[in-house]
């Protein structure tokens, strides 16, 4: 070893055993089946005990651990809920303050939007994408596995804050001027802003390693016409956070200095002002709100398909929905301003951009009532919860539909009406497909079946207490109750509703205890799933519940839209990858033909080592701006630890090029260009 | 799995290709994306901001002067040069060159870097006099911020190189690196254009 | 797998008529609600336009989610009549054409359906839009309001400028005219909306924004403040009172003098506590040297029903526990507590309450 490499030794992985393959490369094919297996598992599997644990970059693991956070995350935002929901039973109730209540709403809206919603889908995303575009690992594992570690530690620190009593307390878009260094000294608001970069960070690095492994590492045959809906949900949404993040990153900025440098962005007195916040933060804010649902409309996609034993009815017209759905949210983020006195004709324009939305939004749920109608549904528990996102998304798109109204929007903006709208779209657009998932990829995430019958009592507990909960809102809020109220006058007349409200609250949660009592007692105890108990469609149900840490023995070749229905008796596959070293196939960005091949690094602690370097800068930060010149050297010292060449790695690779002859330098040139 | 069937041999495929053929292109351009959408939102807020003023810049804040930037502009521009170069020399995978123009052009970056420091000066307002000076802080701070990490970063995986860790895929890397270089260069134009020259006939 | 299908096929009757009648329900919710900061319940022509708008949508929309849900259930239980049971549970990939290109049809018509529904919207939308933004003529009453960390500032703008009307938290209209608001905020944002009167419109620090509503039905009307301002938002109400011009133009006049003076020795006493205490440091009394203005006029405090915007009704008990310790009804709000002996407490109570 050299000196420099030993230093990184210590953080990296050490090779368990010494090789006996190392000299030799080994193909598939080359062994027999179960040798071959256990050499795949050995390349591609986390190595053993609390440091391979710490060090994967398998993104079925790393998934697991996202979706087991976000979930943590939920029922954190959700106690809050309820205790939100305790404090407004009864009119003057005293059981929290002001204080203490505009902390909790504020960390509800942000936990939920930021450490709940967003998070999980992409979580989703990192465990099925690689697996139903018939591909070993995702791209850019280390990334991944570092997005999830500042994902992680920018949650912790939210709470950690918020148990100090220094939570963020102007709600989750927290506007100037009140979140300014005039209104809101203290660390509260700068807690906000570090995290929503932490959050941000995370979610741009996920983003762009699902679009990548979507372009290039799609199983031969898996065209782009051939995509699965949920494929293409994934896709559009990684974009839409390509695009959306950056402006929410950047106003966080600009407060953030604002905050510590005195600089003037948010300040009428020297010509700054409040409302360019709140441009740059809807114009993330409203993408933001359709990244949560397209990645469910995708689960949702695929539940259908599967339950109602067809083919999806008017796949184009899904695809086409979801790029315009894609395309048209980056033109109504003004319909959350309608009442800061923009021109009427302004209005009007967003007005019309806002009910457009409606169009795709009515396409997708139009043919998934015709899917249905010519389908033969089965009903088990994943269709029961796509059914509650019918009723419910509905109820709430029309619900937008009303708010999208400028006029109408006077009157019901801030308002609970509002707060029912939204809750309607998030949990009947959202968290209903969310755990219609969890309910459908229960097996192949554990191999167990969930009870079916404790499903069921979950979705019928969750939906009649969804809907006890947030449909008084809708009354609440056109007779005159503000949202982000603490308390109000028993003489307004709105405590019944609201004990409605709370009533409903507590069925909820008693649907999501009953299904934290189902996924634990299944996990051990569920029947045996088998690889495809739903007989799917999507080359994730191709391989083993729960899946072998290489994914598939073979790279399949994909026959058809519906990839499993379409496979035939002698259905080709690949061969040629190395079972020895962490080989992927990259195919071409259209119609998937096969091109070149990569190996992708190995596991490693340095995107650890490196989320804690950000970590420790950007809650520095919170305190000084000095924490940002400071922090950069640990950050830089960690990314050149974690891009730089290790000797086991170039075992998999080809020879050096001094070692090449010039013939054979021009050759293989030629073929890479 | 029975053998035998018809099978799609990748045994022969390449094991590197450049550009948009590999994984790392696509994650550099999509850190392009990124970055782009985060300048065009400083561009945003600084018409926003213009537009909410009545002079611009607001006095008594004088003129940015133009000579340094100027010089600078051309530096950088010229900086394409030697990277193309090297990203021409990359993709016949040949060492010596990649290295020798490496060199160049991280010079100029560093003198680029340095010169930097100057411009500020040159802005002749500082970011807490007054919302205009906080924005054009802003955009020439998160440009030199892209700068100098991009400065940094070719700087590592030269020395990846010079080390003798010459595996084509390090050749592959350098040409994504030249491709954000580009990047860097390209999106300064209208940082400059905004920066120094808008204020004069907004 | 198949058995496991068709065993699950079995399911009570009872399922979707629960849904169903669950839904019908809710929507029978909605019907009939009034109250005195209600949208539901319009006093005036802007509000009643926003009502007609909204009721327009809840019809239409509330057919379109029945019309949607049941074609839904249709589609989820039409099966159960027996219908391709052959097949089993054996995936359909190549559905029969005919039936599709029909399907197609109906998915287009609706499509077509919805884009004419949003148009009808659109436009209805457009029109209220228009009407809400038409200018009340210049002569009009207009009003000033600055909205302040959590309470109402109000001046009317009422020629000559030396004689205008300061008040706070409670504004009084004429009915049957249009009058104009000028919002403007000194602090954060904030959002003034009197539901019954017309929507809101936010009050934001550098910006001047202009509401005009008008009140057909004499009454008093509560608004309350609709943008989240900190600790006290919950606690930003006001009320408009819409009185017969008469009426109206009395109250003006009377808001106009300055303050009574003292008429008796509690009250000069009171007078005397008020001004040697911090209390002008903050508020202004018209006709004495108290001249603050970060806090709520109190020139005529005594004709105002209500104190500390809207949070608690104007009698004595109410206004001693507020002068002893605000803190504590209101938490956070930004009167200091000043602590007085009891006698100058009921003297200073005593003036308060001469100030009609
Ligand atoms: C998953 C999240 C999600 C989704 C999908 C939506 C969907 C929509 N939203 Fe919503 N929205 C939020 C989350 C979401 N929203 C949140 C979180 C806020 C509040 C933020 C805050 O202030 O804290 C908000 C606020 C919000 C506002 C601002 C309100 C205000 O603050 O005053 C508006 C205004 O236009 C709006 C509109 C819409 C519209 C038009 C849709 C449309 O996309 C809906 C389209 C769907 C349908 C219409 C149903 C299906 C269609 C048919 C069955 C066809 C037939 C239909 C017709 C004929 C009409 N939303
Ligand atoms: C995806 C997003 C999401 C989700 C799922 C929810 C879920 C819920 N929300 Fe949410 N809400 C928002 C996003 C969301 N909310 C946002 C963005 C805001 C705006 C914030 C702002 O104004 O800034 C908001 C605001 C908001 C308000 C308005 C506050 C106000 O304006 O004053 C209310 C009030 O009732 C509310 C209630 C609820 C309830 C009762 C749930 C329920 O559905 C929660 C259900 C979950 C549970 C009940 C958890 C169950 C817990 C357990 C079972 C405990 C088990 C424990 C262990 C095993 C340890 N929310
Ligand atoms: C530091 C400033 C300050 C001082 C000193 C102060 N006040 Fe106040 N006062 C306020 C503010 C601010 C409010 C509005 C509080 C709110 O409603 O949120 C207020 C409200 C009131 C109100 C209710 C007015 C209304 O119409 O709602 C009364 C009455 C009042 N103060 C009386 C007094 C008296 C009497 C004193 C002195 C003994 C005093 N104040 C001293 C700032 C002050
Ligand atoms: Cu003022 Cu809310
Ligand atoms: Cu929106």
């Amino acid at each position: 070893m050299k000196p420099e490499e030993q230093s990184a030794g210590v953080i990296e992985e050490e090779e368990t055993a010494e090789a006996p393959e190392a000299e030799r490369e080994v193909r598939e094919g080359d062994l027999p089946e179960d040798e071959e297996r256990r050499l795949l598992d050995k390349t591609w599997g986390d190595k053993p005990g609390f440091r391979g644990w710490l060090a994967s970059t398998n993104h079925k693991s790393i998934g697991k651990r996202f979706i087991i956070t976000a979930f943590i995350f939920f029922l954190l935002g959700g106690i809050l809920a309820v205790l939100m929901r305790i404090q407004l039973a009864r009119p003057e109730n005293t059981f929290l303050g002001p204080d203490l209540y505009n902390q909790i709403f504020t960390m509800h809206g942000t936990t939920m939007m930021f450490l709940f919603a967003v998070p999980v889908m992409e979580a989703f995303a990192i465990y099925l994408v690689p697996l139903m575009v018939g591909t070993r690992n995702i791209a850019f594992p280390r990334m991944v596995a570092f997005s999830y570690w500042i994902y992680l530690a920018g949650g912790v620190m939210l709470f950690v804050f918020f148990i100090l009593n220094t939570g963020p307390d102007v709600g989750w878009f927290n506007y100037v001027p009140l979140s300014g260094p005039e209104f809101s000294p203290g660390k509260r608001i700068n807690v906000w802003t570090q995290l929503v970069n932490f959050t941000e960070v995370s979610a741009l690095g996920v983003a762009v390693a699902i679009i990548t492994t979507i372009f290039k590492q799609r199983a031969p045959g898996l065209s782009l016409h051939r995509l699965p809906v949920f494929v293409w949900a994934m896709l559009v949404m990684s974009f839409m956070v390509v695009f959306a993040m950056p402006a929410v990153t950047m106003s966080s900025v600009l407060l953030t200095l604002d905050r510590l440098v005195g600089t003037h962005f948010f300040n009428p007195a020297e010509g700054g002002d409040p409302l360019l916040w709140q441009h740059l933060f809807w114009f993330f804010g409203h993408p933001e709100v359709y990244i949560i649902l397209i990645p469910a409309l995708g689960y949702i996609a695929s539940i259908i398909q599967t339950f109602s034993r067809r083919k999806v009815f008017g796949y184009t017209a899904l695809v086409l929905s979801m790029l315009s759905i894609g395309f048209i949210s980056f033109g109504l983020w003004v319909h959350h301003m309608f009442t800061t006195g923009l021109p009427q004709l302004g209005s009007s324009f967003f007005s019309a951009a806002s009910m457009m939305i409606a169009i795709p939004s009515g396409t997708q749920i139009f043919c998934w009532i015709a899917t249905l109608w010519s389908g033969r549904p089965l009903f088990r528990s994943p269709l029961l919860f796509a059914i509650g996102f019918f009723f419910t998304f509905i109820m709430g798109g029309l619900s937008g539909v009303m708010v999208a109204s400028a006029s109408a929007d006077l009157q019901l903006h801030d308002t609970f009406f509002v707060v029912a709208h939204f809750h309607y779209v998030l949990i009947g657009g959202a968290v209903f497909p969310l755990f219609a998932a969890f309910h459908y990829w229960f097996p192949k995430f554990t191999g167990r079946m969930l009870n079916e019958g404790l499903g069921k009592l979950t979705f019928w507990l969750m939906f009649t207490g969804f809907n006890l909960t947030f449909f008084p809102m809708h009354q609440l809020g056109l007779e005159g109750m503000p949202r982000r109220v603490y308390t109000y006058l028993p003489e307004m007349g709105w405590g019944n509703l609201n004990l409605l409200a709370t009533t409903g609250g507590v069925v909820l949660t008693l649907g999501v205890l009953t299904f934290i009592v189902n996924a634990l007692s299944s996990r051990r105890r569920g029947a045996r799933a088998g690889d495809n108990p739903w007989g799917a469609d999507t080359l994730d149900w191709g391989t083993t519940s729960p899946p072998p840490s290489y994914n598939f023995l073979r790279l399949p070749v994909v026959q058809g839209r519906e990839a499993l229905w379409a496979r035939t008796e002698d259905a080709p596959f690949v061969e040629g990858l190395r079972s020895d070293c962490r080989e992927v196939l990259i195919t071409k960005t259209l119609d998937a033909e096969p091109d070149n091949k990569m190996v992708l690094p190995s596991p490693s602690l340095w995107p650890l080592v490196m989320a804690l370097a950000v970590t420790a800068t950007l809650i520095g930060v919170i305190f000084t701006p000095w924490a940002l010149p400071a922090g950069m050297i640990p950050a830089a010292i960690a990314l050149i630890g974690w891009g730089w060449p290790k000797r086991r790695d170039e075992r998999c690779e080809r020879k050096r090029v001094e070692e090449m002859s010039s013939e054979e330098r021009r050759k293989e040139a030629a073929r890479a260009q | 799995m029975k053998k035998g069937s018809a099978t799609i041999d990748v045994t022969g495929l390449p094991e590197f290709a450049f550009g948009n053929r590999g994984l790392m292109w696509w994650g550099v351009v999509g850190f392009l994306a990124i970055e782009t959408t985060m300048l065009v939102t400083c561009f945003a807020s600084y018409f926003y901001l213009r537009d909410r003023a009545t002079d611009w810049p607001p006095p008594p804040t004088l003129l940015p002067d133009l000579l340094i930037p100027t010089v600078n502009l051309g530096l950088l521009l010229l900086s394409v040069v030697p990277i193309h170069l090297v990203s021409r020399a990359a993709r016949r995978l040949d060492k010596r060159r990649a290295l020798i123009w490496m060199t160049v052009g991280i010079t100029m970056g560093i003198a680029f870097v340095a010169i930097r420091a100057l411009e500020f000066r040159a802005l002749n307002v500082s970011w807490d006099t007054n919302a205009y000076g906080s924005i054009v802080w802003l955009i020439i701070g998160v440009h030199t911020f892209h700068l100098a990490s991009e400065v940094v970063e070719t700087i590592v995986i030269t020395l990846i190189l010079a080390k003798g860790h010459t595996e084509p895929k390090y050749f592959v890397d350098l040409t994504d690196n030249a491709l954000y270089w580009y990047f860097i260069v390209a999106i300064w134009i209208p940082c400059y254009v905004i920066v120094f020259l808008a204020p004069r006939f907004l | 797998m198949r058995a496991v299908g068709s065993k699950l096929r079995k399911r009570g009757w009872w399922q979707p008529a629960l849904t169903f009648s669950f839904f019908i329900l809710e929507l029978a919710f909605l019907s009939g609600c009034r109250g005195a900061q209600s949208a539901l319940d319009p006093a005036g022509p802007q509000a009643a336009r926003i009502g007609r708008l909204w009721w327009l949508m809840f019809y239409v929309c509330s057919a379109v989610f029945l019309a949607v849900s049941i074609a839904l259930l249709i589609a989820i239980f039409r099966e159960r009549k027996g219908r391709e049971k052959k097949k089993g549970d054996e995936p359909d990939t190549s559905p029969e054409p005919k039936r599709e290109r029909l399907m197609t049809r109906i998915v287009a018509g609706a499509v077509g359906l919805t884009v004419v529904i949003l148009f009808v919207f659109l436009i209805t939308d457009f029109f209220t839009g228009r009407a809400l933004y038409s200018h009340a003529d210049p002569q009009a009453l207009t009003i000033k309001i600055t909205g302040q960390q959590w309470w109402w500032d109000v001046e009317y703008e009422t020629e000559p400028a030396s004689s205008i009307v300061h008040t706070a938290n409670e504004i009084h209209i004429p009915t049957g005219q249009l009058v104009k608001f000028r919002l403007t905020s000194t602090d954060v944002i904030h959002s003034f909306w009197v539901p019954n009167l017309n929507g809101k419109k936010d009050l934001i620090p550098g910006h001047e924004i202009t509401l005009t509503f008008q009140a057909d039905r004499a009454g008093e009307y509560r608004g309350q403040c609709a943008e989240f301002c900190g600790y006290q938002h919950a606690h930003m109400a006001f009320t408009v009172v819409a009185e017969a011009p008469e009426k109206f133009y009395e109250w003006m006049n009377r808001q106009r003098a300055p303050s009574v003076e003292p008429t008796n020795d509690a009250e000069r006493r009171g007078q005397q506590v008020f001004l040697s205490s911090p209390c002008i440091m903050c508020h202004s009394i018209r006709g004495t040297i108290a001249g603050g203005r970060i806090a709520p006029d109190l020139t005529h405090l005594a004709s105002r029903k209500s104190i500390a915007a809207g949070t608690l009704p104007n009698t004595r008990g109410h206004l001693a526990g507020w002068i002893t310790n605000s803190q504590e009804i209101k938490p956070g709000n930004h009167m200091p507590p000043v602590p007085l002996g009891p006698e100058d407490l009921q003297a200073l109570l005593a003036y308060l309450e001469s100030l009609k």
